[in-house]
């Protein structure tokens, strides 16, 4: 994991253990650390999807299935900083696609992509996460991605008054 | 309510959102942001051309979204930094990504960082899910798995 220009020099426990999950879970695949740091209970949100159900346990086979396909996965944190019980995390992650993801089999290609998340602790885990990522530049780096144009005839707008 | 730093950067914020996002006042723009204000969006290289080139995109988002209304769930600050998640709801009624208007209403999730100095906003680390978008439009789709290349075994594995 490599650090450039963090941003809060109030640094805490829950900084540090945003950093212990990047380098131990996200880069290395050791999910004991899941255990360690976040709730039982724990509640995942990513980008406009529905919560994650099935709290911690659900999460960790998320990351399981995740290190299958990125098992190299480098991590440069660009942002860390935190408010309170609040923590914002700006990631770029550089991984080369080696088991499948999102339904798409092995490329080997190189890929690069950014993720923003806002982590809430409490009693020193993480109870919740909220998380940004682009998933189209990961599947257009794949090549797995065809943008056409729409079917229907574009909308007239509405009358404006 | 003090008036510290951060304080007050949360208040610009908040005037960003609502004024400029939502509110669609450009003129704004020239007001919260520095003139050579850096704008990162998801993987792509720093947009070139400071607040004006910003401006030109501002004003191509409101005419794709025109009625975008935003839902603000996490603002904090820390120092000179504000980080902020953004749910937008907004009917498609103009071209973007290249795909003319689709007339579809679309969801999506923002999650930025803003930086400030002296009373504005000089650089900006936006991350937002593209797919999702463009898979409300129903313009997208993944390729499949016969189409794709061979698997390559990378140097050195």
């Amino acid at each position: 994991m490599e650090e450039t220009g963090a941003m809060d020099p109030h640094d805490n426990d829950n900084l540090e253990l945003i950093r212990r999950f990047i380098d131990e879970a996200l880069e290395q695949g050791k999910l004991d650390v899941v255990d360690e740091i976040f709730a039982e209970n724990f509640a995942y949100h990513r980008n406009a999807d529905p919560t994650l159900s099935g709290g911690r346990a659900r999460y960790k086979e998320g990351l399981r299935r995740s290190h299958a396909s990125w098992p190299d996965r480098k991590v440069t944190v660009t942002h860390l900083a935190c408010d309170g019980d609040y923590v914002v995390a700006r990631i770029e992650s550089y991984a080369t696609h080696q088991g499948v993801y999102q339904g798409i089999a092995r490329t080997g290609r190189p890929v690069m992509w950014v993720t923003t998340g806002i982590f809430q602790f409490a009693e020193g885990r993480i109870t919740e996460a909220w998380v940004s990522e682009d998933a189209l530049s990961i599947l257009q780096q794949l090549g797995a991605v065809t943008v056409h144009q729409p079917d229907t005839p574009p909308a007239a707008p509405p009358v404006r008054f | 309510m003090d008036d510290s730093p951060t304080q007050k950067n949360l208040i610009l914020l908040r005037r960003f959102l609502t004024e400029v996002l939502e509110g669609g006042n450009l003129d704004l723009v020239d007001e919260l942001f520095a003139e050579n204000f850096a704008y990162h969006r998801n993987t792509k290289p720093p947009l070139a051309g400071g607040r004006e080139r910003y401006k030109e995109r501002m004003r191509r988002l409101r005419a794709a979204w025109p009625d975008r209304r935003d839902t603000v769930t996490h603002m904090f600050g820390a120092d000179d930094y504000v980080a902020v998640r953004v749910e937008s709801y907004a009917t498609h009624q103009g071209p973007i990504y290249g795909i003319p208007a689709t007339g579809r209403p679309v969801m999506w999730v923002t999650n930025g960082i803003f930086q400030l100095a002296e009373g504005r906003i000089t650089e900006a680390w936006v991350s937002e899910d593209t797919f999702a978008m463009l898979q409300q439009m129903d313009v997208v789709a993944i390729r499949p798995q016969a189409e794709l290349a061979a698997p390559q075994t990378p140097d050195g594995f």
